[in-house]
């Protein structure tokens, strides 16, 4: 007799301690220092990036802009400051009470969108709500969990410099074998 | 290690694209990085302040992650694109948008290629936008990243509109 053999729904993984973190906000927290020049050329020196509208106010006053600007991707990562390691909102962007064994979390995209140019030593701040966790079964039989949550960058007249959608795919770690997944 | 592209205004000769000029399915970006080595990982993991392991701990990622070695921080492989496209689009450019699929990851000694071309654009002027795809590869051509750009081309003097 061929009898059917039912998987449970991946999103079953999804507790409600998990789920009750949708809709979880930080308020608003101020970075703990503007962005300064020395930022840019470290970001420089990681992606040699040397755009002349990041270092030379000149240049960036011909092109329209009040000075030298921020570079885009200087600005997507500022939530680092607030969120990161040791930062002072530190759960909804690494404590999230997964299920046992999800140890392992990688970046599975973003949608991002700048508004209005950054300039050094601004005052910003950041605010972050967690807006959705959802679980998807791979064609290997893992359950990945991805925890969304929409980051907005803010400057001192409260106008929202950039806003971001972020992803992230949180795992079981998988036995050492060929490349993961990204 | 990444291979660091020069650029000043001399490189371009002041030759940056207008509004006027681009069509749907020019290239806007097509280049190449070399391998990703321990010392990017962690300049990027520097500028970043994010110091999980996985992107540069070989021993962690091995007996914690189950895989070969690091992986590079998406967000290093993104910016290494949008690199290209600011470098692209010049003083009068500006990203607007960027919405990234991380389809694969970058583990260490795997070199990085980008492409992208203009898709969609504007019919009005005043209103001077473009839709660009991207894409980025590995050494051995397996997509890694997927995103879609809205960049702005103003005219000079109108880049910021505060």
């Amino acid at each position: 007799m061929n009898r059917e053999i039912k998987m449970s729904d991946p999103e079953d993984i999804i507790g409600p301690e998990l789920k009750a973190w949708i809709g979880r906000s930080i308020g608003r927290i101020p970075i703990p220092e503007p962005i300064s020049g020395s930022e840019v050329r470290r970001y420089m020196r990681a992606t040699g990036d040397n755009n002349p509208l990041w270092f030379d106010d000149d240049f960036a006053r011909a092109a329209g802009y009040r000075g030298r600007v921020v570079p885009p991707m200087v600005v997507h990562e500022v939530f680092r400051r607030v969120g990161g390691e040791g930062g002072e909102w530190a759960d909804p962007w690494i404590s999230l009470p997964l299920p046992e064994g999800y140890t392992d979390a990688r970046n599975a995209g973003s949608e991002s969108e700048w508004l209005r140019p950054v300039y050094l030593n601004e005052p910003l701040g950041v605010e972050c709500q967690i807006t959705g966790i959802k679980a998807r079964q791979g064609k290997s039989g893992a359950v990945t969990i991805f925890a969304e949550r929409e980051e907005r960058l803010v400057n001192g007249e409260g106008e929202t410099v950039f806003r971001r959608l972020q992803t992230m795919a949180h795992l079981k770690p998988q036995p050492a074998a060929a490349k993961g997944a990204a | 290690m990444v291979e660091r592209i020069e650029f000043s205004p001399a490189n371009h000769q002041g030759q940056w694209p207008t509004f006027e000029e681009v069509s749907v399915g020019d290239v806007v970006v097509s280049g190449a990085y070399g391998s990703v080595d321990i010392i990017d990982v962690v300049r990027w993991a520097g500028f970043q302040e994010n110091y999980a392991q996985l992107h540069y701990d070989r021993e962690y990622v091995r007996t914690e992650a189950g895989l070969p070695t690091f992986i590079a921080s998406g967000a290093f492989r993104e910016s290494l694109m949008v690199r290209l496209l600011t470098d692209w689009m010049g003083p009068a450019g500006r990203l607007a948008k960027l919405k990234t699929r991380q389809t694969y990851s970058t583990f260490e000694g795997d070199s990085l290629r980008f492409t992208g071309r203009v898709v969609e654009k504007s019919q009005n002027g005043s209103d001077p936008w473009l839709v660009c795809e991207m894409e980025g590869f590995n050494g051995e051509d397996r997509q890694i990243l997927q995103s879609t750009c809205t960049i702005r081309l103003e005219a000079a003097a109108q880049a910021d509109p505060s």
